[in-house]
């Protein structure tokens, strides 16, 4: 309730204050959302509402200072969780910009996104993707410090520094640049103060083929790690639009997971967070996708993940479609299927989401 | 040494200077080369730089959807397009630098890199692709151009032209076939053809106002010529020519920036 209250005072006094710079900017969407979860074996059913606003604000307030916020409420009910039902309030972004000529300076919760590939992102240290949780793309922020210099027009050095929720520094230096027509970057530091990390990533196309890809290399140092084995993540993917609008898309992930994690299954997916260094739950990871407007006001989509480790895959099917300016409804569906090789015996979890969401 | 100003007196200077505009106008009077009326239609509506606020929208015969945008280009190398409307894509910008493209989503803080391959495609659901809006090929560099003839189109005289995709260019079109005002230099009309020359879509540029010094369709639409009866409308609200726009403005730490 204090955020709501911190939220609120904000947004009033930028908007008393708007007449002396330029307007604040308010925008965000409110979407409800049912979701049926369906457990083999063991017959569970689980259900739930989520009522969901966000709210984005942005304030430019003085000529190179700019204020932004974001913030997430969600109200859900529903036999999922411990409680019946659960309100949630968090400020996902709350940061202050600095920019200046060709130097850009950011302090605050932030999204920090060094990714580059479409699914797994392995130089993506600040702020994990997550191909499954397609209700919350924005991702949480993380609480940073970053330092953004363009060398030219596609050219730039970035400095990004963070503590994770255990008070972990990741910090790590980035640079990004252009030449024949791909994007290159490299980047190391240190990372959740456990690792030392190096990687980089590239984006480019042939002939209208878009190759993408990404890779890190972990180091565990120190006393805080308890393994010490090198661990690699690289992503190598492929995507292509063809001229009826038909996406196709595939991706590889290898990720020397550690035997620690790949024990907890698939289930591993939902339970343990995903980082950089841990993108997904055994070593090699297949995936493909197939979107396709079938009218311009519904999109759909097909994808596949096959985890080759652990002999399991899985299928998702979308249907995006606008109802009304501003309105859209969806319907998405997710089918896992484990085999005994997974750790958990055979298992298969049906999860089918409907959600409308009115964006403003 | 002496120049050419030195050597001619007042009165032979106003004489050449007569001579000069009546050899300007007689080759206007002759019908210039079929290139020549591309890149003057071309050079028409891109200007050296141009900012322009435009609405789209799409029209189907049960619904229609309106999709906002600022542009910012600098001859066909360089564009900067904001979405500025619907809510759900409102901050997104593309950026086009020569060959490459990138697309900005604010709501995931990222950056990505588009292929060329997505200019065919359908911008945001219309009946326009992605390359009509950044111009990523050239009715200029990318095709071989003939002049057919002069022919009336609604009620203008116009040049039409044929356009036939260079060797090795990275056009979505097997054919152009298009039709510029004699006067004005104006894209009146222009209908699209696939590799086979089946006819795909039809531009008409109506409501011509003046802007500056140029003149142009301040209202352009999209038919696609198996279904005549949807539509995508595209609609000037505010065009804006010539004015400085350095290369440096097409920039990444821009294209997060642009208001």
């Amino acid at each position: 309730m204090k955020r709501v209250v911190i939220f609120l005072c904000l947004t009033g006094a930028a908007f008393a204050l708007s007449a002396q710079k330029s307007r604040p900017g308010l925008s965000g969407y409110v979407s409800d959302m049912a979701s049926v979860i369906a457990q083999y074996p063991g017959n569970r059913w689980m259900w739930e509402n989520l009522l969901h606003n966000r709210l984005n604000f942005g304030w430019q307030f003085a000529e190179n200072w700019r204020l932004d916020a974001g913030m997430r409420n969600r109200y859900i009910v529903g036999n999922l969780g411990e409680k019946d039902s659960e309100l949630h309030v968090t400020f996902d972004r709350f940061y202050l910009t600095f920019e200046k000529d060709q130097w850009n300076l950011q302090l605050g919760r932030q999204r920090v996104n060094w990714g580059q590939t479409l699914v797994w992102n392995p130089n993506d240290l600040f702020n994990t993707y997550s191909f499954f949780d397609f209700d919350y793309v924005e991702r949480p922020g993380s609480d940073a410090f970053r330092a953004t210099y363009y060398h030219s027009p596609t050219a730039s050095t970035e400095l990004a520094a963070s503590l994770n929720a255990s008070h972990r520094v990741t910090a790590a230096l980035l640079h990004h640049w252009n030449r024949n027509n791909f994007d290159y970057q490299v980047m190391g530091g240190l990372y959740a103060e456990s690792d030392i990390v190096v990687g980089g990533a590239w984006s480019g196309d042939f002939s209208g083929l878009n190759f993408r890809g990404e890779f890190s290399f972990f180091q565990p140092v120190g006393r805080q790690s308890a393994d010490t084995a090198l661990v690699i993540a690289a992503s190598v993917g492929m995507d292509y639009v063809f001229s009826n609008s038909l996406m196709l898309q595939a991706e590889v992930l290898y990720n020397n997971v550690s035997s620690a994690f790949s024990s907890a299954g698939l289930m591993g997916l939902y339970a343990a967070p995903l980082s950089a260094k841990y993108l997904s739950v055994c070593d090699w990871n297949l995936f493909g996708q197939a979107s396709y407007p079938l009218t311009p006001r519904l999109n759909t989509s097909l994808s596949a993940i096959y985890f080759a480790g652990i002999q399991s895959y899985y299928t998702g099917l979308s249907l995006d479609y606008s109802v009304i300016e501003n309105l859209d409804l969806s319907f998405i569906a997710q089918y896992f299927a484990a085999t005994e090789k997974a750790g958990l015996g055979n298992m298969q979890i049906l999860l089918a989401f409907a959600r409308l969401k009115y964006s403003f | 040494m002496r120049t050419v100003k030195d050597y001619l007196s007042p009165g032979k200077r106003m004489g050449v200077f007569l001579l000069l505009l009546f050899a300007v106008s007689s080759l206007r009077a002759q019908v210039p080369a079929a290139t020549e009326i591309v890149k003057k239609a071309d050079e028409n509506r891109r200007g050296k730089s141009l900012y322009s606020e435009i609405t789209m929208t799409v029209v189907r015969p049960t619904w229609s959807r309106e999709v906002g945008i600022k542009s910012w280009s600098k001859g066909e190398d360089y564009a900067l397009v904001l979405i500025t409307s619907p809510a759900r894509d409102k901050g997104q910008a593309f950026l086009k630098r020569q060959k490459d493209l990138w697309n900005w989503v604010p709501s995931i803080g990222r950056m990505i890199k588009m292929s060329s391959s997505v200019m065919g495609q359908s911008w945001m659901g219309s009946d326009f692709t992605n390359d009509d809006l950044v111009k990523q090929s050239s009715s200029v560099n990318d095709y071989t151009h003939q002049l057919e003839k002069t022919e009336k189109v609604r009620e203008f005289d116009c040049y039409k032209l044929i356009l036939i995709p260079k060797e090795g260019a990275t056009v979505v079109w097997g054919k152009v076939i298009m039709w510029v005002s004699t006067t004005d230099y104006i894209e009146i009309k222009t209908e699209f053809y696939d590799e086979d020359g089946v006819l795909i879509n039809t531009y008409n540029g109506y409501d011509i106002h003046t802007y500056g010094n140029r003149r142009l369709a301040s209202r352009m639409e999209v038919v696609p010529a198996d279904k005549p009866n949807q539509k995508t409308v595209m609609t000037i609200l505010k065009y804006d020519f010539d004015q400085p726009i350095t290369e440096s403005f097409f920039s990444q730490q821009n294209m997060k920036n642009v208001k």
